[in-house]
């Protein structure tokens, strides 16, 4: 994600952030998955 | 190159630091959630990095060179004031946008300036500065003496 924001100032475009949006939404998704798999053994 | 792009280059390079620090930990701290807390602190710290970095890039694109900027600045600068002393110092004086310029309450041609104080309702007026040079303060009504 950083070397996305990066690749964005090196090639000036905007479009990088829509990448870096998704990867950040689907991390915190993947986070929070993991977080209840170790507090309860199931994700849902 | 332009200092925008001096404070863009060193905080890519103080992001690039910290990720390696948070690198350096996940490979070397003992515990598991000891590899999963410190590297997110740090990681997370470099993210707010390149956010800036970012910021400051799209915020100065097509802005032209920083030093130029100034050098625009301090010209419009000198225009407008060469412009106020044309035009006469004492017009321009009022600082507050609230103030106004009004012919003097007593009639004698000149000018004086009011203004609204800020809590109260009246207005209150200053001297007259052209001809007659009596405080006018009429805050309501007119003064004594005067038609």
């Amino acid at each position: 994600m950083l070397v996305m924001l990066a690749l964005a100032i090196r090639y000036d475009s905007d479009m990088y952030f829509e990448g870096a949006l998704l990867m950040v939404l689907l991390g915190f998704v993947s986070s929070v998955a993991l977080a209840k798999f170790l507090l309860r053994g199931e994700v849902i | 190159m332009s200092l925008a792009e001096w404070v863009v280059a060193l905080l890519l390079l103080c992001s690039g630091a910290v990720v390696l620090i948070a690198a350096i930990g996940l490979l070397r701290l003992p515990d598991f959630f000891l590899r999963m807390h410190a590297p997110a602190l740090a990681s997370t710290l470099a993210a707010w990095i390149v956010t800036f970095a970012s910021i400051v890039h799209f915020s100065s694109r097509g802005q032209g060179d920083f030093a130029a900027r100034v050098a625009d600045h301090h010209r419009a600068v000198d225009h407008r004031a060469d412009h106020d002393h044309r035009a006469g110092a004492r017009r321009t004086v009022p600082d507050d946008a609230r103030r106004g310029i009004i012919p003097c309450p007593h009639r004698c041609g000149g000018e004086a300036e009011q203004w609204r104080k800020r809590r109260t309702l009246g207005r209150q007026t200053s001297a007259c500065w052209k001809r007659c040079g009596r405080p006018c303060l009429p805050t309501i009504g007119r003064p004594a003496g005067v038609r």
